[in-house]
């Protein structure tokens, strides 16, 4: 199973505000990223991978798009608050790469039209946070293209028997004629004891038996299909 | 990645780097030869051939060197990250390094240019047989070395790792509740009292230690030849992870060498004689220049020291060969330094034509030979000292004078050792950052040589042996705060910088585990 990225644009952060006036001396703790993905497109996501950027705890909310034609969008959250520093006001974890596999979210990550990241830094020591390298995964569409030629080299063989079991079965109906052949007999087989020895070059009886042979595994064969 | 693929990882990685070494072989000839034993049947073939491997001794051997490889391995890494983030996940850091390691070589090829003597040169025929027959005394020839001079000393190192800043980082003049008295000015996540009182418990007062409990006046029945006898018994079953949980209490003065070689995994096997073997026939046949600069530190700092001088001959053995030890250049995958690199002469450009200078990629400054010394104590045959040093330094002593974020690096061991004061003697630190004595810049210099030639050998050696148990420096940094914290009486009393090293200036009558253990289990939180 392979992923590849989607191209995904992101829009630059909005740090949030308490109140209309932006002042200087506090900075924002809680910062808004949105990464929309391409207009038309629902994605079923993989992965979303990352690098950290003094962010100290992410949280991931899906806008997903049910299929049908007048379904409403309806945003959803995948995961909240995942720490991604162990100490807000220390270094550990603060530029490490990071990866949020679908298996650790908390609902369906399937077709998702809109991704936002709420990111949260409650230090005051940092003068900025962000993520960086931001790339969305999703499986690969041409997987399932190999699958179908897959299927095309196993046909369905329902009701019928299984063709191992009818190729030996016939080589061992051929091994009997070709036995039956060698060892011929001048016994007459009753109504059908004709000989042309001037004409013919074969003996009858030989014609008779390769004949009676080849009819029979014409039957056989006849009743496997 | 969750905990089973990481598992995975690590196992495939430590398979890698077994397959192929001699153990492997030998343990598949050991396999190959037990077949002809009759208690060996065909139907239980694989279980007869492993028991036999676990009677003989060699599944033990297989366990030690897994042992040792979980040491020196990578820690688990995101696909993405790049190898240089392996290194050091932080970028500011990794470019302080790269600036650093550049003023070091531009220092070392500027002293070669202005001398005169080329970075190396092949000895003629006549140096090489007068070299081989020297080679057990070689103190004894006087060179001049008047115009050589370390490529830097430990406070130059200081300098840099006090200017060392976080971009991100609101380092604001005003006073707030995370000013830092101290020089260090980087946040790193350092442990305070209470974590290493849970990291550090067998050094607690309810639990026997060699330093305190072996004293004179008590009676070796209480703790000393119990703890003797556990110890033979623990070099008898050659266990390395078991070795290392003993020496957290210390190690037996006639056990200490049997036991650090089984916690380094230093097996003095025949192939480790010759490889030192063919070490020497290097230093014989060339001549580099980092040789005058070891000959230099150990004329400077071992041969003046009291207790160190007799091993002046073993020390340039050691330091010699190490330098042209390409195996060491395997650490620094790990370490956030790069080696440095020289061209040959007469090919300017192209990366073809650069080598790695010196061909371990480490380059000596002053005081490196105070890592060897102290092993010189233990070890008399050349090339099991040589494996015990050089294991000890691809673990532990190249975090000393490398800048990373690693918690057992020298910044976090610094900042360790300033928190550590500031938080528990802040009158004392408050004082001496008044009449401009920083505490750091007295306590630096025992840190970066990890107490080597500041303490009797006997403490060191004890110190030693927990860096060795805990398999982290952080114990240093903590015996530093603790030798303020025991003189901290003299030290409120002076009145200057001069004064306050004055009073700092011999460490040799100290006992350090009475110390450490006072300052993690006594003192007041």
């Amino acid at each position: 199973m392979s992923v590849s990225p989607i191209s995904c644009t992101v829009k630059p952060p909005v740090f949030l505000q308490i109140g209309e006036t932006k002042t200087d001396t506090s900075r924002s703790g809680v910062c808004v990223v949105d990464v929309s993905l391409p207009f038309g497109k629902p994605v079923n996501i993989e992965e979303i991978t990352f690098k950290n950027y003094y962010t100290a705890y992410v949280t991931v909310r899906l806008l997903r798009r049910s299929p049908g034609q007048e379904a409403a969008a309806k945003w959803w959250t995948a995961l909240r608050d995942l720490p991604l520093m162990d100490n807000p006001h220390t270094e550990g974890g603060s530029q490490d790469y990071f990866s949020i596999h679908r298996t650790q979210m908390k609902v369906e990550p399937d077709h998702v039209v809109s991704v936002r990241l709420i990111l949260r830094q409650p230090s005051s020591a940092w003068l900025t946070f962000n993520l960086e390298e931001i790339k969305i995964f999703q499986k690969e569409v041409s997987d399932w293209l190999s699958d179908l030629t897959l299927v095309d080299q196993h046909p369905d063989l329902e009701g019928l028997p299984d063709p191992q079991t009818v190729s030996s079965s016939i080589q061992q109906m051929w091994a009997l004629t070709e036995v039956m052949q060698t060892n011929q007999t001048t016994a007459s087989i009753g109504r059908f004891d004709v000989s042309w020895t001037q004409d013919d070059r074969l003996c009858p009886q030989e014609v008779l038996h390769a004949s009676v042979s080849r009819f029979i595994l014409v039957v056989l064969m006849f009743s496997f299909i | 990645m969750d905990e089973g693929t990481e598992l995975c990882v690590t196992i495939g990685q430590i398979v890698q780097r077994l397959k192929g070494t001699h153990l492997h072989s030998q343990i598949e000839r050991q396999a190959k030869e037990c077949l002809h034993q009759p208690d060996i049947r065909l139907e239980s073939l694989k279980e007869d051939v492993r028991s036999f491997l676990r009677t003989s001794g060699w599944e033990r051997r297989l366990q030690n060197a897994v042992y040792r490889e979980l040491h020196v391995q990578l820690p688990p890494s995101h696909p993405a990250a790049p190898p240089e983030h392996l290194k050091e996940p932080l970028a500011y850091m990794r470019k302080a390094q790269a600036s650093w390691e550049k003023r070091v070589l531009k220092s070392l090829n500027s002293m070669s240019s202005e001398l005169g003597v080329p970075l190396a040169r092949r000895r003629p025929t006549l140096e090489q047989k007068e070299l081989t027959n020297k080679w057990n005394e070689m103190g004894t020839d006087e060179p001049d070395l008047s115009r050589f001079r370390p490529v830097y000393a430990p406070k130059d190192f200081l300098e840099v790792l006090i200017s060392l800043r976080n971009p991100n980082h609101d380092s604001s003049e005003e006073v707030s509740v995370r000013s830092h008295w101290g020089l260090i000015q980087i946040p790193l996540n350092v442990r305070d009292v209470p974590q290493l009182r849970r990291a550090y418990s067998e050094l607690n007062m309810a639990t026997g230690q060699l330093g305190i409990d072996d004293h004179a006046h008590v009676h070796p029945d209480l703790f000393e030849s119990e703890y003797i006898q556990v110890g033979k018994k623990v070099v008898s079953e050659q266990d390395s992870a078991a070795a290392q949980q003993y020496s957290r209490q210390g190690c037996p003065t006639e056990l200490r060498a049997d036991l650090w070689a089984l916690i380094l995994n230093s097996t003095n096997q025949p192939q480790d004689v010759m490889h030192y073997e063919q070490l020497k026939a290097g230093v014989i046949q060339h001549d580099l220049l980092v040789d005058n600069l070891i000959y230099k530190d150990v004329k400077l700092t071992a041969s003046n020291d009291d207790y160190y001088f007799v091993f002046e001959d073993f020390l340039y053995q050691v330091l010699l060969c190490f330098s042209r030890d390409t195996a060491v250049l395997d650490h620094f995958k790990y370490n956030s330094a790069t080696p440095p690199k020289s061209y040959m002469e007469g090919k300017e450009s192209g990366d073809d034509c650069a080598v790695v200078y010196p061909p371990n990629g480490v380059i000596p400054f002053h005081g490196f030979s105070m890592y060897v010394a102290p092993l010189c104590f233990l070890y008399n045959e050349p090339s099991k000292l040589y494996s015990v040093f050089r294991e000890m330094y691809i673990r532990y002593f190249f975090r000393l004078h490398s800048i990373s974020s690693s918690q057992s690096g020298i910044v976090s061991l610094c900042l360790q050792f300033e928190r550590l004061l500031q938080t528990h003697l802040p009158q004392l630190f408050y004082h001496l950052r008044q009449i401009g004595a920083q505490p750091l810049r007295i306590a630096f210099k025992w840190m970066v040589r990890a107490f080597s030639g500041y303490l009797s050998t006997d403490q060191l050696l004890l110190l030693w042996d927990r860096i060795l148990g805990y398999d982290s420096l952080e114990i240093v940094a903590v015996l530093a705060a603790a030798v303020f914290a025991f003189r901290s009486e003299n030290l409120m009393e002076v009145t200057s910088l001069a004064s306050a090293e004055a009073v700092l200036a011999d460490l040799s009558t100290l006992k350090v585990m009475p110390l450490i253990q006072i300052f993690l289990f006594a003192t007041a939180i």
